[in-house]
């Protein structure tokens, strides 16, 4: 009887895990979607829409900070103290 | 702001009620004056409970595990709660909340609770709980506030307790935040930080109005009353950066450099963590290799994370990891770029491991560093037909040609915590040069002179205390061991990469063979035995908020650390000042 | 008071009926059985004549020596309490004594070995908060609790060599004292009938099983006040009893033990203390032939101005030190030597002076 060889364990080829990365966002989070099905499927790193939980959030860091207005969701995301271009 | 940048860090997250929180924690029917923000808080404290003097108070802030707000030592001489707030982040909403999730208790609502508590309507402190929303055994979560020795319970009362006969305890109003119960359910612990930070932002908010609220009650200037602020988080990571980059060590480095001005200033106490002896910390440079033993029976997945040397510009080119399982010749990683995940997969395609290819960027322009995390899947799954990862010694190397620095290894904590049945494992790192036992027997306490294992004892702080502003809290034993000059603390507890057992030491254990101090239980009048870097954190807390009532505003955290040294008794040798440990009955 | 139920339990041994019974017993019946049918086989004769009899030799130091052990006990504490009497102050009608002493022979009559004034009721009362919070303490203490139930002396071997094979007389003497110590303080608690703390409250929930006896003074705190002093002075007879050292800590920390345990307020220990060191005193020169104070404690000036007070070492130094006004302690006279007691503690010393060997 033939043995068939076994391939020896190999990464695969790199995806990108994250739409748009930046430091902080968490590999365990990405697993923990990913094995819970809650990736968008086909459009690999869209997040899902925001919801009232991360507005609340986001309303929170307002109120707590003293900050009023403004987008919260754009300023704090661009700038060079968290730009990962080379 | 890094306060927003944690949340969209975790976006994808939030996004999915069925993280944390159960759904039925979510509020559905969101008010308009959400956190109830912008309004004047007059439910906060009776006027009983007000400090004399607010000019010469600070407030205790706890974010743990299942607080219990009713018990006495967290009351005034006339039974009045010194909770100005709690926050119980997984209880059901109540139909008027203006939180998004979870409930909220204000200092008037617990006195009406303590009064039904005095007249015998609610028979006593567990029916207070369950009336109040925070137990209840029918909705399946871990019905971690019905435990009769709860960590909250304990790092409240150390931080926060006083004899409701003590006038001293009204100068320390409490904001607590409970967190889910979930989270310390979850082994690895890294699901926290939304919650941590809705509960550090939940507990500056409160405590503004709370200034606001004394104000209008004692006829100050409006803001112009800044009580400040000493937070206590005794939780803890095992593995990351230490380097302070992490979004949640950002923000608390911001918090205490320059919080909101109408508040006093803001100070972060962690604890060091336990893992001293746990070899989960090492060092490789490139070219050097370690073993990442896995457990077998192990149903969870286990981490370990690897991080680069500081680098004075963005990595061109990622450096390569060569991981191998037990049995197998290694697989290399070929990243790409940041953000990039890998699956490594067996010879039947099915995935045993993945790993993860990160870039930080240092605060202030210190530099950048490469990360790569390794996460494996469970060697014993839950059911036969899920993949598993073979159990053993896995091969980590760094490849020769990658950068030349320090490449630190971290595996992330994965055990199960008491009351939290999971069949969790934790993994740790293997080299045969690492020494567990001195030659004349006992263990060491620290990395021993010679040549160096590549496992270490050193650096196994929390690793949410690499920030420059937190306060990282040693455990120290009452009494130290006479032989040696090695006075660094207790045997488990973290220490600094420089090998100091934090930046203050309070005592966590009587001696080296009896382990643990005396801690209230969640029940009044109950005391249990705890040990770890856990209770020597909230006595930094309770210490360092009596300092400043008494006025002591410190610029660093190194004039907190002299500001210990002068009220510490001198422990010979010792390079962390360790807290005088109050002793309540003499010993004979 | 334990230690001295095991005790009685040995001196059941009067009865050897009881032994009938057992398998012990069934080996006894053949013995005697076997020993009857030998006598028959060779007496030879069932009238007997005696031979002359000699004359004794041995003192009754000698005698007492070859006495067993448990018998030669009994003789010695008759000895010591040959010299001693108790009386109570007690009204008439009353159903409990104002105060109780035991006085011992002096030269021109009986003087005062060790008296009390018990507490009040309302004194025992206000302690209550001071028992309730050293349950603090139980965790912390419980294994010493629950072993010091049955055992004291170990806890003193431990600070200095006892060895029972080296030590017989030493562990003979100091059975013996602690046997007299439970007679004396067992007699001044029945007199006194103090309540035990969980009278006062069901909170108390004592660690162990409350004892069925009065609460002042504590047993446990005359005998670990006992063993120190005895143990003090059978190293050195003219030394001062100093607080600050190792034994007295023990002692004190078994005392204090008794409050963690919930069973006795701090003033039972302060009373014990004084009675065990008085005790140990008068036992010492009983058998040394020196002389012996006494002392008179006022549990009614323990708690001052309706401020209970704690016991501990400290508390102990400063009584005697003579700085306590609810203490006194009187004169050393001279005390009248007890010979057979006085052997015992000779060859203890004497085994004490030969530990270096």
């Amino acid at each position: 009887m033939e043995l068939t060889p076994v391939a020896s364990p190999a990464f695969d080829a790199p995806q990108d895990a994250f739409d748009d990365y930046r430091p902080g966002m968490s590999p365990y989070i990405h697993r923990w979607l990913d094995l819970n099905g809650r990736l968008t499927a086909g459009d690999e790193g869209a997040p899902p829409v925001s919801t009232r939980t991360e507005a609340a959030l986001r309303g929170l860091i307002d109120a707590a900070l003293g900050q009023t207005g403004g987008s919260p969701s754009q300023d704090d995301l661009s700038g060079t103290a968290y730009s990962a271009a080379p | 702001m890094i306060a927003q940048a944690i949340v969209s860090a975790f976006s994808a997250f939030l996004a999915d009620p069925g993280g944390l929180l159960p759904p039925d924690a979510l509020n559905d029917d969101l008010q308009d004056n959400l956190w109830g923000a912008g309004t004047h808080r007059g439910d906060l404290l009776n006027d009983a409970a007000i400090p004399d003097d607010p000019t010469r108070a600070t407030i205790i802030a706890v974010i743990d595990d299942a607080i219990p707000f009713a018990h006495e030592m967290l009351r005034t001489a006339d039974g009045h709660s010194r909770v100005a707030a709690i926050w119980a982040q997984d209880a059901r909403p109540t139909p008027d909340s203006d939180l998004p999730f979870g409930r909220e208790w204000p200092g008037r609502g617990i006195d009406a609770m303590l009064a039904r508590l005095r007249d015998g309507t609610l028979p006593d402190e567990d029916a207070l709980y369950r009336a109040a929303g925070v137990l209840d055994y029918g909705r399946g979560l871990r019905p971690s506030a019905g435990y009769a020795g709860g960590h909250g319970a304990a790092v409240a009362m150390l931080a926060a307790g006083f004899e409701a006969a003590d006038p001293t305890g009204r100068d320390h109003p409490v904001i607590a935040v409970s967190l889910p119960s979930a989270l310390t359910e979850d082994s690895m612990g890294v699901s926290a930080p939304p919650y941590i930070l809705a509960a550090i932002l939940f507990v500056i908010l409160r405590a503004r109005q709370l200034c606001r609220h004394i104000e209008d009650r004692r006829g100050l200037t409006p803001h112009s009353l800044r009580m400040p602020v000493v937070i206590n988080i005794s939780y803890g990571l095992t593995a990351g950066p230490r380097d302070g980059s992490t979004l949640l060590e950002q923000l608390m480095d911001a918090l205490s450099r320059a919080g909101p001005h109408d508040l006093g200033p803001v100070r972060f106490v962690l604890p060091m963590g336990n893992h001293r002896q746990a070899m989960l910390c090492g060092c490789l440079r490139p070219g050097q290799g370690m073993i990442w033993r896995l457990q077998p029976g192990d149903q969870t997945d286990s981490a370990v994370e690897i991080w680069g040397p500081v680098l004075t510009q963005a990595p061109a080119r990622p450096f390569v990891l060569h991981l191998a399982l037990p049995g197998s010749p290694p697989a290399a990683t070929r990243f790409t770029h940041e953000g990039q995940v890998s699956i490594l997969r067996d010879g039947t395609g099915a995935e045993i491991a993945r790993a993860y290819y990160l870039i930080q960027r240092l605060p202030e322009g210190r530099g950048w560093r490469e990360g790569i995390t390794v996460i494996a899947m469970p060697t014993s799954p839950e059911s036969p037909a899920d993949p598993w990862a073979p159990p053993g010694n896995w091969a980590l190397r760094i490849d020769a040609a990658a950068r030349i620095g320090d490449y630190e290894i971290s595996v992330q904590r994965d055990e199960s915590i008491p009351g939290y049945p999971r069949e969790a494992r934790q993994s740790m790192l293997i080299d045969p040069g690492y020494r567990i036992w001195m030659d004349g027997g006992g263990m060491w306490r620290d990395d021993p002179q010679g040549p160096r294992s590549a496992v270490r004892r050193r650096g196994t702080l929390n690793a949410y205390g690499g920030g420059t502003e937190t306060l990282r809290a040693g455990a120290a034993e009452w009494q130290q061991p006479l032989w040696g000059t090695q006075q660094n603390g207790s045997i488990y507890s973290g220490l600094h990469g420089d090998g100091g057992n934090g930046d203050v030491q309070a005592v966590a254990d009587r001696s080296s063979t009896v382990a643990g101090i005396p801690v209230a239980g969640r029940d009044s009048g109950s005391v249990r035995r705890s040990a770890g870097t856990s209770v020597a954190a909230p006595q930094l807390t309770r210490w360092l908020a009596r300092e400043m009532a008494a006025g002591f505003r410190p610029d660093s955290r190194a004039e907190v650390i002299a500001q210990a040294w002068t009220a510490a008794p001198v422990a010979g040798g010792a390079d962390a000042p360790v807290l005088a440990y109050a002793l309540k009955y003499p010993e004979y | 008071m334990s230690i001295l139920n095991a005790k009685n339990a040995k001196n059941a041994k009067n009865a050897k009926n009881a032994k009938v019974l057992d398998s012990d017993g069934l080996a006894d019946v053949l013995l005697a059985e076997a020993l009857l049918r030998a006598r028959d086989g060779i007496v030879g004769t069932a009238h007997l004549t005696g031979d002359a009899p000699g004359a004794p030799t041995l003192d009754q130091g000698e005698r007492l020596a070859r006495m067993s052990a448990d018998y030669r006990e009994a003789v010695l504490i008759a000895e010591i309490f040959e010299d001693l009497s108790f009386e109570t102050d007690q009204p008439e009608d009353a159903p409990v004594a104002d105060a109780a002493r035991w006085l011992r022979r002096g030269d021109d009559g009986p003087i005062l070995l060790a008296g009390f004034h018990p507490p009040s009721a309302e004194d025992f009362r206000n302690a209550i908060p001071l028992v309730g919070g050293y349950a603090d303490l139980r965790d912390d203490r419980m294994a010493e609790i629950l072993v010091q139930t049955q055992d004291l002396i170990p806890f003193f071997a431990t600070l200095q060599p006892l060895e029972p094979e080296r030590c017989r007389r030493i562990h003979e003497m100091l059975e013996v004292a602690m046997s007299v110590a439970t007679m004396a303080v067992m007699r001044i608690k029945l007199a006194l009938g103090c309540p035990r703390p969980d009278q006062f409250s069901s909170r108390i929930q004592p660690l162990v099983d409350m004892p069925a006896h009065g609460a002042f003074p504590s047993g446990h705190a005359t005998q670990s006040f006992l063993l120190a002093g005895l143990l003090t002075l059978l190293n050195d007879p003219g030394a001062r009893l100093n607080a600050d050292s190792q034994m007295f800590r023990m002692a004190s920390r078994i005392a204090v033990n008794r409050t963690v345990a919930g069973v006795h307020y701090p003033a039972d220990s302060a009373a014990g203390a004084m009675l065990g060191v008085a005790l140990a005193r008068y036992l010492a020169a009983r058998g040394g032939g020196q002389k012996a104070g006494g002392v008179r404690m006022d549990g009614r000036q323990w708690a001052q101005g309706g401020q209970t007070r704690d016991f501990h070492l400290g508390e102990f130094a400063r009584m005697m030190a003579g700085d306590d006004p609810a203490v006194r302690f009187t004169a050393a006279n001279p005390v009248r030597p007890a010979p057979l007691w006085g052997w015992l503690w000779s060859q203890a010393r004497r085994e004490r002076n030969e530990r270096w060997s």
